[in-house]
């Protein structure tokens, strides 16, 4: 688990403590995020708000689907879960929050990538840096 | 041993992407992170961000995962001791500091 340290530790140093987490509904998807983010989970004392949001999916998920992953994960709020998958970007982009978490799908974190590409909104390459790590 | 790159890109529209797997002896090595001064160099701004993503996805075994057509399927699966996921960070910045 020192990724999971490293990761919060750096993110302590830079300030970057991350203010709200939308994953996924799928049990891997979360776990990622909690593994990720072990400090800052929706039990730690930090009490960070998690939701749970079937736009950052490109799964279709039921409503039984939806059920199990909320017994499993009793502290995540699935307010979400039947939201309007249209419309992420600005969706993020206008939330409160300024650090955001979003876990899922490698698949779909491409594509919402992608997205900012052919995004009406106002957002431009200057306006947009994006900045990989890769664990190999 | 494996060890950890750290590719950084500014004022890149094209999305990065990378696909990983972290084994649990893996994480070990994630503290030698030498690499990672290019990720410090890259945040030296950070404070003029409008918003700052953090996106988590999953590695190779959530490749192997995602080949399962059924989310059923898909939450029956539990990553416990197959760690694996990419970090991504993406910046959001405020029209006042875009380049004249």
């Amino acid at each position: 688990m020192s990724v999971s340290g490293e990761t919060a530790r750096y993110c302590s140093s830079k300030s970057l403590t991350p203010q709200l987490f939308i994953v996924a509904p799928q049990r891997c998807a979360i776990e990622s995020a909690l593994i990720a983010f072990p400090t800052f989970g929706p039990e730690s004392i930090y009490r960070q708000r998690w939701v749970s949001d079937t736009r950052c999916t490109d799964a279709f998920a039921t409503n039984s689907d939806i059920k199990r992953l909320q017994e499993a994960f009793p502290s995540i709020s699935f307010e979400h879960a039947s939201s309007d998958k249209n419309d992420f970007i600005h969706y993020i982009t206008s939330l409160e929050e300024k650090i955001i978490v979003i876990s899922s799908t490698s698949s779909w974190i491409q594509s919402f990538l992608s997205e900012f590409n052919h995004s009406k909104s106002d957002l431009n390459s200057s306006q947009l840096r994006v900045l990989g790590i890769n664990l190999i | 041993m494996r060890k950890m790159s750290t590719s950084v890109q500014q004022d890149v529209y094209e999305p990065m992407f990378f696909s990983s797997s972290l084994s649990p002896q893996i994480l070990d090595t994630y503290s030698v992170v030498g690499e990672e001064m290019q990720l410090k160099e890259a945040l030296k701004e950070h404070d003029k961000f409008d918003k700052f993503v953090i996106l988590v996805a999953h590695g190779e075994t959530a490749s192997t995962i995602e080949n399962e057509s059924s989310l059923s399927s898909l939450n029956d699966i539990s990553l416990s001791g197959k760690v694996s996921y990419t970090l991504h960070f993406i910046f959001i910045f405020p029209k006042k500091y875009l380049p004249k």
